[in-house]
């Protein structure tokens, strides 16, 4: 079964991710902000990572820059989850190495499509 | 709006019928939690004349009403012999204390018709109907009205300690 | 119609619509503990105005909301919550500054968002949200005019579902496509990107090129060198065909060419079944269901931060660690019963003294299990002081004072539901310091005292119980006009004596308030019985104590735990009764006419020059509710073992308790012994009865009632009037 990280302060979001996800057929793994995040993936390897932008500790971008510098995570799927929808905070995410994006409020639908466009 | 079919049986309940004072008493089965002998009460105070006390039921704490006292029937001692029905109303638990437990029956909703004025002493809001079982009419007693608030509800005695 | 069903679904085989409204209750919590983190954050910006990280903070939690508003369709929430973002970023760039003006303006937001939060999301829209907008507007000095924000949080991502109604006419598209180099750093596979563009019709031809491919010593890996053209016929409007790339458009170089295929030519039909064998496979994993007893773990550092509670719900966070500490005592617990079974087993005599061990170690571990189940009920005060620094606040700025909200004590634990009964008597109590104890300015300034109101709210432990008081240092108490009062409502006699303590008491009888006016703020006076009637139903007591021109306390006291208490046990009469130890200070076995009884006040005991009131418990337990004596007792009372003899007293015994600041003597029989007991409620069953807090089971199977010694207190308060009932004024008067 494929495995997906989600980061989100919110608790309410990560369990209607998360949910989303398993009715997708992934395990989830759940965390609260990038530093969270960073210490989970020490010990697990996830086949997608899906963030929200704002959060406390290190938020989305930061995350993503981290992630990106880590050998084993430089080509990994990375969805951000915004509300920005046309932002500058989604330039920041492209620049900073994300793979795509999913726009708040979300269809479920429409974020295991997403996830499917970029999974192998 | 089912359309009713010749066999289909027509609505009916499980009833328990009991004795007080020589007549027949029932009440709605799915009430009745059990049936137990008697048990010592610990009375109360302010409370009504006929909430007897508390008692342990493995642990619970729950009311004894003394149906006798509450129909204003003669008081009669409590021996071994007495019988305590636990039931529920409400999410409370209740027992009643009763002369003898008869029998369980089947009775069909049209079977219970409304009570007439047979000069009984039980007030007439306790009473949804009268039936008939095999050697008496029994009284099916309204359990939600008989063990109401107001019923069994606390008595501000506060100021008239003398 | 014929509808293309593309692989990229049957990858996700979504056989059924994904149901979330399952979540909109945590949603809805969760947005609640938002909201008083926004309050509380821009309390704390009034005092740090340039504080960045609480404006974050702030700015995280409306966007918390608006993100989850717009999961379940809220509109009117998303929009009004998207309003109050922008100013918010706008405030934490630094590009506007904090003003008081800001403020204000911030907090009657939060307002609104209550509101429409407690009108369960969208169902009434606030009148004052679309002023609030506009004012959110005003500070935000956004250039774009009325423009409806609802525009940006459409879904922009595609265009092409809505009218991708199927073209009649095919294309045949040639897609050439060139990845950058660096393309691998966006976590992107082209080959991805070449399988959902295929899947968008039926491919003709695919050619990868590799010219761009170096010798492999010079190859890095870790970048892309190939490129490829495909050619694919579709009838899908070419912007699909884009969107396929519509994460790497910066990274791509795209080129599409069409031509168009005669209508004649469309001679397939696609077969529309879903494969399947794909569907997703059962996860086995349980969904979190949110329905009422949920119990949630978060660790320490959010546990201290989101405390809340909030009136109506009913899952407890609970730390992490509490829970740890609850599962290792469960494992000591199994281990000392098994033990004991064992012991039981093989019993033989010499087995006692590990048998007495084992059980001892059971009852060891069964009051701590007890103590830390009961402490997972618990929470800190703070949650609850917190939402007075709003009230305090809004009464300053409708009356004009300054006053000023101090908490001593938010760190103390206190029961759930305790804390939940407690709200509303508190909020009184503060709203009452605000309104009725505070002066204006003026008059503090006058009356030689600083301009700023001080209203204390302080919380501590004291001897197994909790202790909360509401000290204010406005003008006090003047119990000349209190007893005037009290006169005029018939409270008390023209003569009657009564002490300072007495006289400030009658504040807590119904029907008093010394304001002639009714203030919409506290109430019309009637909310200091309640507040009395409320503490008591907690089995607690509540006093007030006054000094003219300083100020006044309000103390609640509490019971810490309800459940298990040391219980004091005593017969009186034939009945057996439980006094809660802590309460009892001493016993005396007073001599012959100890009892002494004043005229007017009924008995007291004199115990080193204090006059303390007694009351005869038997009395107390005779009582029925319509008067009568109770019925003949022989078979059914829970007899104690001495013999009784009812009617003549043997020498009476005297238990002093303690009730808040008095002391009150209760007449018993004979002392039983002490033990802990575990109180059962009776308003489960029965009702609340006054006097008793509930009773127990004692070990012989009988139940005992556990006595309320504050509400005991209350019945010999006033003056006893003589007997009305002659039979039993006789025997009152043989009693002694």
């Amino acid at each position: 079964m494929r495995r997906a990280l989600i980061v989100d302060d919110s608790t309410s979001m990560r369990q209607m991710v998360g949910f989303t996800l398993r009715e997708g057929g992934f395990e989830v793994i759940e965390a609260e902000h990038g530093q969270d995040a960073l210490d989970k993936l020490k010990n697990t390897t996830v086949d997608i990572i899906i963030t929200d932008l704002n959060m406390p500790v290190m938020d989305g971008i930061t995350l993503i820059k981290n992630l990106r510098k880590q050998p084993t995570l430089r080509s990994k799927p990375i969805l951000m989850l915004t509300t920005e929808g046309l932002s500058t905070k989604k330039e920041e995410g492209k620049a900073a190495g994300a793979t795509g994006w999913i726009i708040k409020p979300f269809d479920p639908e429409k974020l295991l499509q997403t996830i499917a466009k970029v999974l192998p | 709006m089912t359309t009713v079919t010749k066999d289909s049986a027509p609505k009916s309940s499980q009833f328990l019928t009991f004795l007080l004072d020589e007549r027949e008493y029932g009440l709605e089965l799915c009430s009745i939690k059990e049936i137990r002998g008697y048990a010592p009460v610990t009375p109360i105070p302010n409370v009504p004349v006929h909430v007897r006390g508390v008692m342990n039921l493995r642990g619970t704490v729950l009311p004894v009403v003394d149906l006798r006292m509450k129909f204003h029937l003669p008081v009669v001692e409590y021996n071994k012999f007495t019988v305590i029905v636990i039931a529920m109303v409400a999410q409370k638990m209740v027992g009643l204390v009763v002369d003898a437990v008869s029998d369980v029956l089947e009775v069909t909703h049209d079977a219970i018709r409304s009570a007439p004025d047979f000069g009984s002493s039980v007030d007439t809001r306790f009473i949804d109907g009268v039936f008939q079982t095999r050697e008496h009419l029994a009284v099916a007693l309204n359990l939600e009205q008989l063990l109401s608030e107001s019923e069994i509800g606390e008595v501000h005695v506060l100021k008239q300690l003398d | 119609m014929l509808v293309l069903e593309t692989s990229l679904e049957e990858k996700t085989a979504i056989a059924m619509k994904i149901d979330l409204s399952q979540f909109r209750d945590a949603f809805m919590q969760e947005s609640g503990e938002h909201i008083l983190s926004m309050e509380a954050g821009l309390f704390d910006l009034r005092s740090r105005p340039d504080d960045i990280e609480t404006l974050n903070a702030i700015f995280r939690a409306a966007h918390s909301i608006k993100g989850g508003a717009g999961s379940f369709g809220l509109k009117n929430l998303v929009r009004f919550t998207h309003a109050l973002e922008s100013l918010l970023d706008r405030l934490r760039s630094m590009e506007i500054v904090v003003t008081e003006d800001v403020i204000r303006v911030l907090l009657k937001s939060v307002d609104v968002l209550r509101e429409m939060l407690g009108s369960d999301g969208d169902a009434v829209i606030p009148v004052m949200m679309q002023p609030l907008l506009d004012q959110l507007q005003v500070l935000t000095t956004s250039e774009k005019p009325r423009q409806d924000s609802a525009a940006e949080l459409h879904s922009s991502s595609s265009s092409s579902t809505e009218d991708s109604a199927v073209r009649k006419s095919e294309h045949i598209f040639t897609v050439d496509c060139r990845p950058a180099r660096e393309i691998f750093e966006t976590g992107t596979n082209p080959i991805v990107l070449l399988r959902n563009l295929l899947s968008l019709g039926s491919a003709s031809k695919c050619q990868l090129h590799t010219d761009q491919l170096p010798p492999l010593h010079e190859l890095d890996p870790e970048k892309s060198y190939l490129h490829w053209t495909a050619e694919i016929t579709s009838s899908v409007p070419e912007e699909e065909l884009v969107e396929v790339f519509e994460f790497v458009e910066h990274m791509v170089e795209l080129k599409i060419k069409s031509v168009p295929v005669p209508a004649l030519a469309i001679q397939e039909v696609c077969a529309v079944g879903k494969t399947p064998g794909e569907e997703a496979e059962p996860t086995g994993l349980v969904v979190l269901p949110m329905n009422k007893a949920t119990l949630v773990t978060v660790d320490e550092r959010k546990q201290n931060r989101r405390a809340t509670t909030t009136a109506e719900t009913s899952s407890i966070r609970v730390t992490t660690d509490k829970v740890d500490r609850l599962i290792d005592l469960m494992g000591e617990l199994m281990i000392a019963q098994v033990m004991t079974a064992q012991l039981v087993e093989h019993f033989t005599p010499e087995c006692l003294p590990k048998l007495h061990e084992a059980v001892a170690a059971m009852g060891r571990n069964t009051r701590e299990l007890h103590e830390r189940v009961m402490s997972v009920r618990m929470l800190p005060i703070g949650s609850l002081f917190q939402r007075y620094t709003r009230i305090v606040y809004d009464i300053a700025q409708s009356t004009g004072k300054q006053i000023r909200l101090q908490t001593d004590g938010d760190e103390t634990e206190i029961d759930k539901s305790i804390l939940e009964l407690l709200g509303d008597p508190l909020t009184h109590l503060v709203r009452n310091a605000a309104d009725h104890g505070i002066e204006l300015a003026e008059l503090r300034r006058a009356a030689g005292k600083a301009e700023e109101g001080l209203i204390k709210l302080r919380a501590f432990h004291r001897a197994s119980r909790i202790v909360i008081e509401i000290i204010d240092d406005g003008v006090g108490i003047d119990t000349t006009l209190v007893r005037r009062k009290a006169i005029e409502r018939g409270l008390i006699s023209a003569d009657a004596q009564l002490s300072e303590d007495q006289l400030r008491m009658l504040i807590f009888e119904p029907g008093f308030s010394t304001r002639e006016q009714v203030s919409d703020l506290s109430g019309r006076g009637v909310g200091m019985d309640v507040v009395k009637r409320n503490v008591q139903q907690l089995s607690g007591t509540v006093t007030l104590t006054s000094e003219p021109g300083a100020g006044s306390t309000v103390s609640i006291e509490l019971p810490m735990t309800l459940a298990i208490l040391e219980g004091l046990l005593v017969r009186v009469e034939d009945r057996t009764l439980v006094l809660p130890l802590l309460s009892v200070i001493e016993t005396l076995a007073p001599a012959a006419g100890g009892i002494v009884r004043v005229a007017e006040q009924g008995e007291v005991i004199v115990v080193r020059d204090e006059s303390i009131p007694v009351l005869r418990l038997r009395r107390f337990i005779a009582m029925h509710g319509n008067g009568h004596e109770p019925a003949g007792d022989a078979a059914d009372a829970c007899l104690s073992t001495s013999p009784a003899m009812a009617g003549k007293e043997d020498r009476p015994l005297v238990v002093i308790v303690e009730v808040g600041r008095r002391k009150i003597g209760l007449v018993v029989n004979e002392l039983l012994g002490q033990q802990q007991v575990v109180m059962k409620s009776l308003e489960k069953n029965l009702h609340k009865v006054t006097g008793l807090m509930g009773a127990t089971i004692l070990g012989d199977g009988c139940v005992a009632p556990i006595l309320d010694v504050a509400s005991l207190a209350e019945m010999n308060l006033f003056a006893i009037p003589l007997s009305r009932h002659p039979a039993q004024a006789a025997s009152i008067i043989a009693a002694h």
